[in-house]
């Protein structure tokens, strides 16, 4: 057995009890393991040591409680102006709306432009006028999805600041 | 620990974020957090930061609780893995403050005696044994640390501390020797 492996067993005794007789022959012949397993003996025997441990106060308690209502008005207040803020940005989008720039009517295209599209009889029956019809929708479904968003906030910090 | 866990009606309104049944679970497990955050800082304002953000901590976690578990290994798992990331993340800053608290410690030796100290020989040097193993512990890192106050507080075995850190057994015995030969070598020079 190698001074390590000694040494280890020795440690192992600390946690588990018993130390094999081939350690304790090893440890008391070499002279740098006796000084070695002396001071991990101190250093167990101090760890083990009771000591005082302080005791949790009413004084901390009250600082957890404090820190955790903060915490939970500052998430609401952020909750808030998120909700503001989606808010704000669909109400401006949808007042911006109809002064979006670009060709109204595919009658506005260039005629090469419109020359260049495909026919697309097979799937819109209705002709490219089908199209013209869906243009909004682009702009409306997000401005949709922000208010439903925005609204969503709100009622969850609403919940949040009943309970 | 406390000698019970927080019955379920409490812990049902602790998670619907009930102030009074937040604040009976905090009294009921106080001595357990502050005690092993205690046991990894040694320094018992320190202790006290950190086992109240570790509270502020797990009762946010509280929501994802499962009532179908035991309680106490629930809050002692996350409690543990909290003071254990909290110190790791915090290391510059801890090292920092141990470097301040050194400083005093070293200035308070200047000072003139104390006489009671001089009065009691033996409970001086007893004190200043439990303030070396203090400042020696403090230098540990924070990993090694998590495992000498597991195993010395709450007097776990290598398989249970193995579970509870979720690390492999040969690393927890590494840990646990290397922390107590790094303690064995720091007690060694301050005997010197």
């Amino acid at each position: 057995m190698n001074c390590e492996e000694a040494l280890d067993r020795l440690q192992e005794s600390f946690d588990t009890g018993g130390l094999s007789g081939e350690a304790r022959d090893h440890v008391a012949s070499c002279q740098a393991c006796s000084v070695r397993a002396a001071r991990l003996r101190e250093a167990h025997a101090a760890l083990a040591a009771p000591e005082a441990v302080p005791s949790w106060t009413a004084a901390l308690t009250r600082g957890v409680l404090l820190r955790l209502e903060r915490d939970t008005r500052r998430a609401r207040r952020l909750s808030l102006a998120a909700a503001a803020v989606l808010g704000l940005a669909a109400v401006l989008g949808l007042s911006l709306l109809p002064e979006v720039p670009g060709p109204s009517s595919l009658a506005d295209l260039p005629e090469r432009a419109r020359e260049n599209l495909p026919d697309l009889s097979d799937v819109l029956p209705g002709g490219l006028g089908e199209i013209e019809s869906l243009l909004p929708l682009g702009f409306l479904v997000p401005l949709l999805l922000a208010l439903f968003e925005g609204l969503r906030l709100a009622v969850a910090a609403a919940r949040r600041s009943n309970a | 620990m406390a000698d019970g866990a927080p019955d379920r009606e409490v812990l049902e309104r602790a998670r619907r974020g009930d102030r009074r049944a937040l604040g009976a679970i905090v009294e009921t497990c106080g001595d357990f957090v502050l005690g092993l955050a205690f046991r990894m800082t040694r320094d018992r304002s320190g202790a006290e930061d950190l086992a109240q953000e570790v509270f502020v901590r797990l009762m946010r976690a509280l929501p994802r609780y499962d009532p179908g578990r035991p309680f106490l290994p629930w809050l002692r798992t996350v409690a543990t893995n909290q003071i254990l990331h909290l110190l790791t993340r915090g290391g510059e800053k801890e090292r920092r403050r141990t470097a301040s608290l050194e400083a005093c410690a070293e200035a308070a030796g200047s000072l003139p005696p104390d006489p009671a100290a001089e009065a009691a020989p033996a409970v001086a040097e007893a004190r200043e044994r439990a303030e070396a193993v203090r400042r020696a512990v403090r230098r540990l890192p924070p990993d090694q640390r998590a495992i000498v106050a597991l195993r010395y507080f709450r007097g776990l075995g290598y398989e249970e501390l193995a579970r509870e850190l979720s690390l492999p057994l040969g690393t927890v015995k590494n840990r646990l020797f290397r922390a107590r030969e790094a303690l064995a070598a720091e007690l060694g020079e301050t005997k010197r």
